[in-house]
Parts: C-alpha cells; structure tokens; sequence
C-alpha cells in the first residue's frame, strides 16, 4: 500500500502543477491593477508603481510564478489585507468549521440515505419505491441555500430549537451550530446517494450469492444488512468521492448563510474584500482538499473490497 | 453467472424500452415535457399573467402580505413579488438553458478527438480535465465570475469553463467504447476518410449520452446562476431573477418569509421538470 | 425400495411472468425421493429443472409461482407453509449446491464465515461453536490447510476448492437432503470426478438424501439410482437409472445418449440431436415432436402421458421398446 501511495502522489505532481497555475493566473484575470484597485480610482501612478514593485508586480509573469510556487512550499500563503493576518493562520482556524461540518453533514447524509435505499430496494416496483425515488428527482433541484435558508426558517426562528447561524464560543456550542448546517449537506448529499444505492442494491438483491444466502436459511436481516448492504455500501464510497467536489462547492455557500467562520466564508469575504491572497489562497486549499479526499476513497475502497488489488 | 437461470428468468421490462413506439408511454418524459411546457407558458405569459412591472417600486409598501394586487405580495423596495417570479423565471430559464450550450460544444469536441486520437492529444485532454476538476464546482465559478467581474457574460465563461469537464468524459468514454466495439475498425477498413467517420457515423451515437446528461447540467446550471445571483455575482439588480429574489428574502427572512420561500419553490419546480426529462429520455435511450 | 418417502412431487406446475403474462416452465412432474435416496434429473438448459428446484425451495424469482401441484416433504406440504418456516426448513432439512460456486459466494466475505453463519443459524449455539463446526465440515469437504482457508475470500481459492465450500455450507445445518444444481458443470473435468466421490462419500456418511440436476449424463449415472428425464417442463422418461441408460425408451433419451461422447466406443461418433431445444411447455402434442426421428401424426395433437410397467415409465406415443446395440457399461448405486 505504501507503494501505491507514493505512485499516487507522483502522479499528482503535474495536477498541483496545473492547480497552482490556474489558482495565479485567476489572479492576472481581474481587469485592471490589483495595487489600482487596493488604492482607489484617485491613487498616483508613482504610488501604484512603488506598490506594484513591492509585490513584484511589474516582474514578467513566468517569474512572478515561480515566485508564487516558491512561497507556496515553504508554506507561505500569503497575507490577507482585510484581516492583517497571514492567511496560513486564517485558514488553519477556519479549516476545523469546515471539515467538522463535512463529517457531520456526511453522516446525516449517510444516516438518512441508507434507510430509504433498502426500502426502496425492498419494496422495488411498488409505491413505497416510487415515492422514495421522487426524493432524488427533488432533491438535485434543490438551491442548497435555499435548503439552508428553510432549515433556519423553520427549526431555528420558528421552533427556536438551534441558534440563527453563529459558532457559538464552546464546543457543545460549536457542535449544535454545526447541526442545520450538516443537515443541508446532507439534504445535498443524499439525493445523490439514495439513486445510485436503490440501483446497486436492486442488483445485488437479484444476485446469485443472495439468493443462495436465502437458501442456506439464513435470516433477511442477515442477508439484507451482513451480505448485501456491504455489497453496496463499497461502490457508494467511490459515488461519494465523485460528488465530493460538488459538496465542497457547497461549503461556500452554506457557511454564508448559517455565519460559519470556515473556509467558504473566508473565500467570500475575500472576494468582497477584493483579498486577492485570500482567494487564491483558499482556492488552492479547496483544490488540494478535493485531491486529497480522493485518494483517501481510493484507499478506504480498497480496503474495504478484497477482490481491488492496487496498482494497476 | 448461473445460465439456467438466466434462461428461465425473462428480462423484466421495466427499465429497457424500444424508442419510437413507447415514447407515448415513457410516463417519466410525458411528465417532465408537460411540467416544463407549463413553466415556459407561465413566464412566456407574464405580462399578461402578472400585470405589474417587475421593476416599479413603491417605497410605502415594502415586505407587503399577498392581497389584492398583489398575489404574493411585495419585496423590500415595494416590487410586485409574483410579476419578479415570473419575469425572473425567464432570466434564469434563458441563461440555465443557453449557458450549457457552449460547454456541450466545447466538451464533446474535446471528448471526441481525446477517445479518437488517443495518444498524447488525450493525455493532454485527460490532464487538463484532471486540473479543472480539482476544484469544487460553486469555489471555481465563484472565483471566476469574481475575476472577470459579475455579470451574464461573466457567468457564460465560468460555466463554460467549469462545464465542459462531464461532456468531454461522456463523450470520451462513449468513443472509447465505440471503439472497442470495432464499427469505428470497419469504417476504416472500407476507406472512410477520419472527419467522416467522425461526424457521420461515431457522433450520433455517442451525443445520445451526452444530451441526457445535458438534461441534469440544465439544472445544475440554473442553481449557479441562482447562487450566484444569491452571492451578487450574478446577473446584476434592478433585473429581477430568483438568486437575487432569496437574497432579499433572505435578508428580511422575519417579516417577509413568502419571499425567501417561493423563488425556492420555484427553482425546484424547474429542476423537476428538467430531471423528469432527462430519466425519460435515460429511460428511452440510455444503457440498461 | 421400502425406506420412507423424504420428498414428494406431484404433478407440480410452476410458471414464470413474460413480455404477455405468466407461461408455463414446469409442467405435470412427478417423482418421489426415498431417505438417502438419489434422484438424478437429466435435461438441457432451458428444460425447467432449475424452477423445478427453486419451486421446492420456495425461491423462485420474482414474479414466478406455482399453479399446481403438491411438494411434501417428510410429509409437510411445502406450498402451504410460510416463509418463516420455509426459512427454517431451508439449510437445515434441505441443503443446496449450485453450479457456479463463484456466484453462489458472498464476494466480500470470508469463505469459512460462511460455512459458520450457515451452522450458526441453525445447528451451532454459539459463534465458537459454530466456527469450530465450520472447520470440521472443511475438513471433512477435504480443503487442504482448513486454518489459512478458512480466512480466504472466494476469488482467492480455485473453481473445485469453492465448489467444497459451497458443499461445506449446504451440509452445515445438518440437513436430510440436498439438492445439486449441475453441481460439476463449471468444474474442470479432473475436479469433477473428486467432487463427484466426495458427495458419494457424504451421501453415505450422512445418510443424505440426493436430488441431483444436470445435462450430463454420465455425471447422473454415477452417482444416482433413479432418473427423470426432462424436456421443456415436462418429465418424459423416469426409471431406474441403469435401465433408463441401456434402454432407453423416449427418443429424446436415446438421442442424449447418442450424442454423448463415449470413452468405451471410441470410434463411434456422437451424433447431435437435430434442431434447437424447446424453450417452453408445449400445451398440444409432444414438445419433442419437431426434432423427434420417428414423429408421426397424434405426436403434433396428444400431449404423451406418463406411463409404462414397473418403475421405467415413458411419455411417448411410440416409445422405443429395444435394447441400444450394445449395453452402456455405466455403474449404478445399489
């Protein structure tokens, strides 16, 4: 396995490459002088000039760029105008909200997907199916903000169960605040889920070792849960790491409406700010984020099904 | 697996139709056709099913219950809250629907050539792909709509930009398979010169997939649009658009929740249709 | 034979779903399997033995069901029973092997868990109890190294070792009987034969009962005393098994037999029985009729009844009354 890790990485140098230079050319796509914009429309030319040549501005773009990937390896993500802090430490303090959101919002997904797919399954071709296979047709239709925004609407200011957004200042604070948001997420992550479970578990219910199960008497729990679902469960890992970079997406937007200071939020406040090193900063952290989350369901898959041996 | 089986087993028609003759049967597409032509009638129809101007506010009567006048009452400039639904409907519908185009284009091509050419074109393809999809779909619109400035034409570009990834591997995937199918070895072999193959024979087949999938990037198209007129990144006030409509209702979620509520609905409605279709069409066409 | 009726079949019909409704797979079959008796049923793919088999079971695929009959086992009427009881007669009172042991496996399991899951649910009280047995049952099937098999999955091991498995979990629950769906066919020919002698070395130990499926019919004349004949749904020859094989009284067993390669007569050719094999019950005259070599007339208008003098009976117009040129030297269980 260790082998394969290091293949994998290797692989991935001409990725990050390619990631670093979309995340500076983004950058060199804004109309007009970033020193321009951060100094106003009435700014002297000699003041823009002295600002372009301290941050090297005026240097041809090949070497501005090994500049970049220099102090991006030694660890240097640059300085955020807005906060007046190193946005290493803003995304390290922000990075936490995100993740614990993920997980959080990945088990409701999970939790709630799971039950539908086997009942659907189970009862294919009849009512209960038809009308849990209307939840995927729904669901993708569904604004994850706005999911958010009737989520607020209903449990925190109607019902008063969750606060209205914020982190809270302590843990358990900080855990009920994760909840609605987790559970957009998994208003997202579930749809996807329980159409591409309900087709793999049809299958594998109308399989060969199934039925064979059944003919060695053993209970429909024990087939249903020890040996199908576990013959789904696999290939769902791979659907979850397909879509994963389409959850991340949602992170952003889901953060602005519940006020969670994750890694979304500070991308949009580095946009509104026009905080060009948090933008690209981050941009580049949700990339790396969406390669590293890739590897780890290639690993967990292989881990979890005997018949994957790695490294073809 | 197990050949007796198979054989006393009939295929159960339940997900593999012939086209042509069931088309009028396919539920699922009837549905989702007759849905969406209800959704284009009603924002086709708007001037004459919302009399109001979408855009005439009246500062005395913000955040307004429904009532006469006004169907679903008013938003925070005092704007006819049902007249913004339908008028945006058009906005979002035009751009969800057009801005797929060019990535459909643009991927497919690139999908085509990679499957067919092989060798170092698809290497480059396929690294390029590998790029682009790093980056999570809302982060990289997002972060090119904000430097390209907001705006429809900026919205195009980033969708096109972002979109074209899921064409090129459908369309890629479906060439390879083609190929190993060998109709593309016998088309050589009866002297068929490489551009005909291409356009006559190979991209009817494989476009077949790659118009279904275009089915669900409409919807996928219509939330960033949505979302980004939600950001204020998107298509730019005074045009009403339901992104901007859940902003307002966002901001004003206590006094006004009809106005945060329906956009949503709406978005929804449009997803379904467009989903609809795209199973019936899945359905029909699609492998089994 | 005077031991007890294990298991009887009466004039079972069972009929699938098509593109136009239920059609008949199965039709009119009767047979009778003593204790630790064995019943070997002859037929191509497509004759309707495996409905057969999983209409006794009471799983068949969705959609498929019984339109008569009777299935009694050990004097319990199957068809009535429920699926709770159906479940626990299944494993424990009747045990089955199937042709593909590869798709007869959990894939992500280990081979020996589910020897022990079999024992567990119906004979073991405990896991370690079970997993003890499951070892046991390993030896017994004759795997080699039981301890490092007994944690491999099934890609891992080769087609007859899988096959010995299966076997080790359709005994598991002790049952009394055992159905073997062309329990040999996916083998390669030098496993049959060690598969072959180790259910006949079972089937004495344990005092099993024995229903065993297949196309091939020297697989069927070694190991059974009794033979039915199938073609498309129907039984059109029964008979003790060495009686049936060197005289044949149906055309269509005259023809398998024709067309089976012969070691003994290694000059003569096997000639293949004219046309494709039917695919479904025929409801006028013999099914058989269109590839038959003496079809006359009431072939194509009478359905054959089944019947003849003592245990050899035939459903034929015309049966064939004489012996085969020369006798098939074929070995038949006491």
């Amino acid at each position: 396995m260790a082998r394969y890790l290091l293949r994998r990485l290797l692989q991935l140098i001409p990725v990050v490459i390619g990631i670093t230079l979309i995340t500076f050319l983004l950058l060199h796509l804004v109309p007009g002088d970033p020193a321009r914009t951060l100094l106003g429309v009435r700014a002297t030319p000699a003041r823009v000039a002295a600002l372009d040549r301290e941050w090297g501005l005026d240097l041809p773009l090949p070497v501005q760029y090994v500049d970049y990937v220099g102090r991006l390896l030694q660890g240097n993500l640059g300085t955020s105008i807005f906060y007046e802090a190193p946005v290493g430490q803003l995304v390290a303090s922000a990075l936490p909200v995100t993740l614990g959101m993920l997980a959080m919002g990945t088990i409701f997904g999970i939790a709630m997907a799971v039950p539908l797919a086997v009942l659907a399954a189970t009862h294919a071709g009849r009512p209960t199916d038809h009308v849990i296979r209307a939840v995927p047709l729904i669901g993708l239709g569904m604004p994850p903000f706005w999911v958010g925004f009737i989520l607020l609407l209903v449990f925190a200011l109607t019902l008063s169960l969750f606060p209205v957004g914020g982190w809270g200042d302590t843990l358990p604070q900080h855990l009920i605040s994760l909840v609605l948001p987790a559970l957009t997420i998994a208003a997202v992550m579930t749809p996807i889920l329980v159409r591409s479970m309900r087709a793999s578990l049809v299958e594998v219910l109308r399989s060969d070792f199934v039925t064979a199960a059944r003919a060695r008497g053993l209970s429909t729990w024990r087939v249903l849960f020890r040996h199908a679902l576990r013959n789904t469960l696999i290939p769902a890992v791979s659907v979850l790491a397909v879509n994963l970079g389409y959850l991340l997406g949602g992170t952003v937007i889901i953060e602005n409406v519940f006020g969670l200071p994750g890694v979304g939020n500070l991308l949009l406040s580095g946009i509104f700010e026009r905080d060009f090193d948090v933008v690209q900063s981050v941009t580049l952290i949700y990339a790396l984020l969406v390669v590293i989350i890739n590897i780890a369901a290639d690993l967990a898959y292989a881990r979890l099904d005997p018949r994957v041996v790695l490294g073809q | 697996m197990s050949v007796p089986l198979a054989v006393l087993t009939p295929v159960v028609a339940a997900e593999r139709r012939r086209p042509g003759i069931s088309l009028l049967h396919n539920k699922t597409l009837l549905a989702g056709i007759a849905l969406l032509f209800v959704i284009v009638m009603m924002v086709v129809l708007a001037p004459v099913l919302a009399p109001a101007d979408p855009n005439q506010q009246n500062l005395f009567n913000v955040l307004a219950r429904p009532g006469p006048g006004h169907l679903l009452g008013t938003d925070d400039l005092g704007r006819d809250t049902w007249a913004r639904l339908l008028y945006g409907g058009r906005v979002d519908l035009m751009i969800g629907v057009s801005a797929v185009i060019a990535p459909f284009i643009l991927g497919s091509t690139l999908g085509l050539l990679a499957g067919y050419l092989g060798g170092w074109v698809d290497a480059v393809i396929m690294r390029v792909l590998e790029v682009v999809v790093a980056f999570p779909f809302y982060v990289l619109i997002i972060a090119v709509v904000f430097a390209l400035g907001a705006g429809v034409s900026s919205i195009f570009i980033a969708i096109t930009a972002v979109g074209w990834v899921s064409y090129c591997r459908i369309v890629r995937g479906e060439v390879l398979v083609a190929k190993r199918l060998g109709y593309v070895e016998a088309a050589r072999a009866a002297g068929l010169s490489t551009p005909r193959i291409l356009i006559r024979h190979l991209t009817p087949n494989v476009l077949t997939q790659a118009l279904i999938y275009s089915m669900s990037d409409i919807v996928l198209t219509i939330l960033a649009v949505v979302t980004l007129g939600f950001l204020g990144l998107g298509v730019q006030p005074p045009t009403a658009e339901w992104g901007a409509m859940l902003q307002a209702g966002f901001e004003n979620i206590l006094t006004d929740p009809i106005l945060g509520t329906v956009p949503g609905i709406a978005v929804v409605i449009t997803g379904l249709a467009f989903s609809l279709i795209g199973d019936g069409l899945a359905a029909e066409f699609g492998k089994p | 034979m005077s031991a007890p009726l294990l298991l009887r079949v009466e004039r079972l019909a069972v009929a699938m779903p098509g593109p136009r409704g239920l059609f008949p797979v199965v039709e009119d079959v009767s047979f009778d399997l003593p204790m630790g008796g064995a019943l070997g049923v002859v037929g191509e793919s497509g004759s309707g033995k495996t409905t057969m088999l999983r209409a006794i079971l009471g799983l068949l695929p969705q959609g498929g069901r019984v339109t008569s009959g009777l299935i009694s086992f050990d004097g319990e009427d199957l068809l009535s029973a429920g699926e709770g009881r159906m479940r626990r007669i299944r494993g424990r009172q009747i045990g089955v092997i199937w042709q593909d042991p590869q798709a007869a496996l959990d894939p992500v399991m280990r081979v020996g868990e589910q020897i022990a899951e079999t024992a567990r649910a119906h004979v073991a009280g405990s896991w370690k109890i079970a997993r003890d047995r499951a070892k046991e049952l390993m030896r017994l099937v004759e795997l080699p190294d039981v301890e490092r098999t007994y944690r491999a999955y099934p890609h891992q091991l080769s087609g007859g070792q899988r096959q010995r498995v299966v076997i080790a979990s359709a005994i598991a629950g002790e049952p009394r009987l055992v159905l073997a769906d062309e329990p040999t066919t996916a083998l390669d020919v030098t496993v049959q034969d060690q598969v072959l002698s180790l259910l006949a070395r079972l089937r004495q130990e344990l005092n099993l009962a024995l229903l065993l499926v297949s196309h091939d019919l020297a697989v069927v004349g070694e190991t059974c005393d009794e033979v039915s004949v199938m073609y498309a749904g129907r039984i059109v020859e029964h008979g003790p098994a060495n009686g049936v094989f060197s005289s044949p009284r149906h055309h269509y067993t005259a023809g398998l037999l024709a067309a089976a390669p012969r070691v003994d007569r290694p000059g003569v050719r096997p000639v293949s029985i004219p046309g494709t094999p039917a695919l479904a019950v025929a409801q006028r005259g013999c099914a058989f009729a269109a590839r038959c070599p003496a079809v006359l007339a009431n072939c194509l208008e009478v359905v054959p009844p089944l019947v003849g003098q003592g245990r050899h009976r035939v459903a034929c117009h015309h049966p064939l009354g004489r012996e085969l040129p020369s006798p098939v030297p074929l070995e038949a269980k006491p």
